[in-house]
């Protein structure tokens, strides 16, 4: 399924049926047909166009933040566990800090200093990561700060970041990749809810969140598919990413048996 | 902490009891050490959004200003100061309850905050109600007994829980329960047009039986039910996978053992020994749960128009109107700290082994 999911984002172009964004004015608001799979939007857009479109979009924008984001989380965390003492502590605290706010209000005070927009939102994305991967990498690296080898690596005359590079994040690949998985399908979460309040992607540009956003209103009448169809392709790549992590667990189990 | 429940475990250490309170105390002023300083860099960060998002100033003096207008509102707003004495008379204001005022209704942030709050309480609280309605019994259950159906269609409904986004469901629940069924009102706020009923608490419902009106309370439960299922379908997943660990963690643990091999009555068991021993994990969670929602049901409110705080938040952003903004990012950012802490504290009192 995610297979699926992806090559629907990277070739998707070639599938859609319809430019996302060339509107047919006179078809608004049609139901579902042969002609127009997910039925047309209040602009006359084509749903199923714009659902593949949105594709890459939030992919692109969730996998960019959480790499920025994962990476450098995953470098202070592997900091944090080897140095351990005072900026051990710093970490922690700006871990509860950053933690305490709710995810979506925190991108509200982010926007409100500096605007939304697709790149600020890779940051929000990224900023919100860190405290994930620090708090989780630096736990399972902890119990390496006394270990032989790195005392080895010391006596080699092996510089602290270097250690922390070749022999402490080497130690903590799957977790890292488990947790990848993981706030990946968080982070297309995040960027379809920032876009349903309007303040993630522009529209008219296809996204999930926005596309749920502009059929909200009709849903009352009855007028279900602007909205329920990009909330499909939400849940079924998050669905699909999460399953990801489910069988990597289960293959650690297997292979740790 | 009574000598009594200390004195059964360490016979022969005499001054245990003190030694214990002394831990105790320092347990918890550490614990509210760290509270305090979380504030203060939560402070510090709306405090350096205020200055970013382009300072008071401008809106103050609007566009059409000489310099010397700009010099004389700076003077008036302590703009010129240093950037630390600027945080210090914020930081007063903000205990002094001072959140700043909206600029489009003119308001104090504090009233509009206080206003919206009860509608945000009244359904966090409803929802987590009913999550632990269905999710720990079912929790305890799948722990009885593992891949049972109890542990089936939790773990699945877990698993479609955090897949879904909490304001598609919503939607989902408006298609389904509204238009198609017509079995709920439709998604106008707390109760429609109709008028709300005196308010003594602001939770209408409690307001509504207060008043003695049965009626305006069905309806005001009948506007809950669709956000708070909502909420409480896409929050729960966490309080189902932590009930059941916590079950089977203690279901496997030697004194359950013990118990039945001493022949005691399954259902005694099941509630003399295992629940109380699995609730701690279980209280914390769903604290937890409940200080998160404060803040993190804006999407759920701005489906259904609820005039909660998230929604105040939102329609504040359309108009780059920040105070209200910041004010409900510091509120709940605030209340979930604290309810975290008060999570741990309960945990600790709960749990006389985590004295030790």
């Amino acid at each position: 399924m995610l297979v699926f999911m992806l090559v629907i984002a990277i070739f998707g172009p070639l599938f859609a049926p319809y430019d996302p964004l060339e509107p047919q004015p006179m078809n608004t608001l049609a139901a579902p047909s042969w002609a127009h799979w997910f039925g047309t939007d209040d602009y006359g857009f084509d749903v199923f166009s714009r659902v593949i479109y949105a594709a890459r979009i939030d992919f692109s924008l969730a996998l960019l933040g959480v790499l920025i984001g994962g990476g450098i989380g995953s470098l202070l965390g592997a900091f944090a566990a080897y140095r351990g003492g005072f900026i051990d502590s710093v970490l922690l605290r700006f871990v509860e800090i950053v933690q305490s706010f709710p995810v979506l209000l925190f991108a509200l005070a982010l926007f409100a200093a500096i605007g939304g927009g697709s790149r600020n939102m890779v940051l929000a994305i990224a900023i919100v990561n860190i405290p994930m991967y620090l708090r989780i990498i630096r736990s399972t690296l902890l119990p390496l700060r006394t270990a032989e080898f790195i005392d080895a690596a010391r006596c080699a005359g092996l510089s602290g970041p270097s250690i922390v590079i070749k022999h402490f994040i080497p130690n903590a690949k799957g977790q890292i990749f488990s947790l990848f998985v993981l706030t990946c399908a968080y982070a297309i979460q995040i960027i379809a809810g920032l876009s349903f309040i309007g303040l993630g992607v522009e529209p008219p540009h296809p996204e999930w969140g926005s596309m749920i956003n502009s059929g909200a209103g009709y849903i009352m009448l009855g007028v279900w598919w602007p909205s329920i169809f990009p909330g499909l392709a939400i849940v079924l790549s998050v669905y699909a990413v999460n399953g990801l992590s489910r069988e990597q667990m289960t293959g650690q189990l297997r292979g740790s048996i | 902490m009574t000598s009594e429940d200390t004195d059964g475990l360490h016979i022969t250490k005499k001054s245990t009891g003190s030694v214990l309170a002394r831990q105790w105390i320092f347990y918890l002023v550490k614990r509210l050490g760290i509270l305090l300083i979380v504030l203060l860099a939560v402070s510090i960060l709306t405090f350096s959004v205020t200055r970013f998002a382009g300072t008071p100033l401008y809106a103050a003096v609007g566009v059409y200003s000489t310099d010397e207008m700009i010099a004389e509102r700076k003077e008036k707003m302590g703009l010129n100061k240093p950037l630390w004495e600027q945080y210090t008379s914020y930081v007063s204001g903000l205990m002094r309850g001072n959140l700043g005022s909206s600029r489009r209704t003119f308001t104090p942030v504090r009233d509009e905050i206080a206003d919206r709050l009860p509608a945000t309480a009244e359904l966090v609280i409803f929802a987590v109600g009913l999550s632990i309605f269905w999710a720990v019994p079912l929790g305890a259950l799948a722990a009885f007994k593992p891949r049972g159906w109890a542990d089936r269609i939790g773990s699945s409904l877990g698993q479609i829980g955090v897949s879904v986004p909490s304001f598609w469901l919503g939607l989902l629940f408006i298609y389904l329960l509204y238009y198609l069924l017509g079995a709920l009102p439709a998604p106008f706020g707390r109760l429609g047009g109709a008028d709300p009923p005196a308010s003594v608490t602001g939770f209408y419902t409690i307001d509504a039986l207060l008043a003695g009106d049965l009626g305006l309370f069905g309806e005001a439960v009948r506007y809950l039910i669709m956000p708070a299922l909502t909420l409480s379908f896409t929050s729960s997943p966490p309080i189902f996978s932590v009930t059941r660990s916590a079950v089977s963690t203690v279901l496997g643990s030697q004194f359950v053992e013990a118990a039945r091999s001493y022949g005691i009555p399954r259902r005694a068991i099941k509630f003399r020994h295992v629940a109380p021993n699995a609730a701690p994990p279980v209280i914390n969670i769903v604290a937890m749960t409940f200080g998160y929602l404060i803040g993190g049901a804006v999407l759920v409110e701005v489906v259904f128009s609820w005039p909660g705080i998230g929604t105040y938040a939102v329609q504040a952003m359309d108009f780059s109107d920040y105070d209200p903004v910041l004010g409900v990012v510091l509120l709940s950012a605030t209340i979930y700290v604290v309810v975290y802490f008060l999570a741990d504290l309960l945990q600790f009192l709960l749990d006389p082994r985590l004295r030790e």
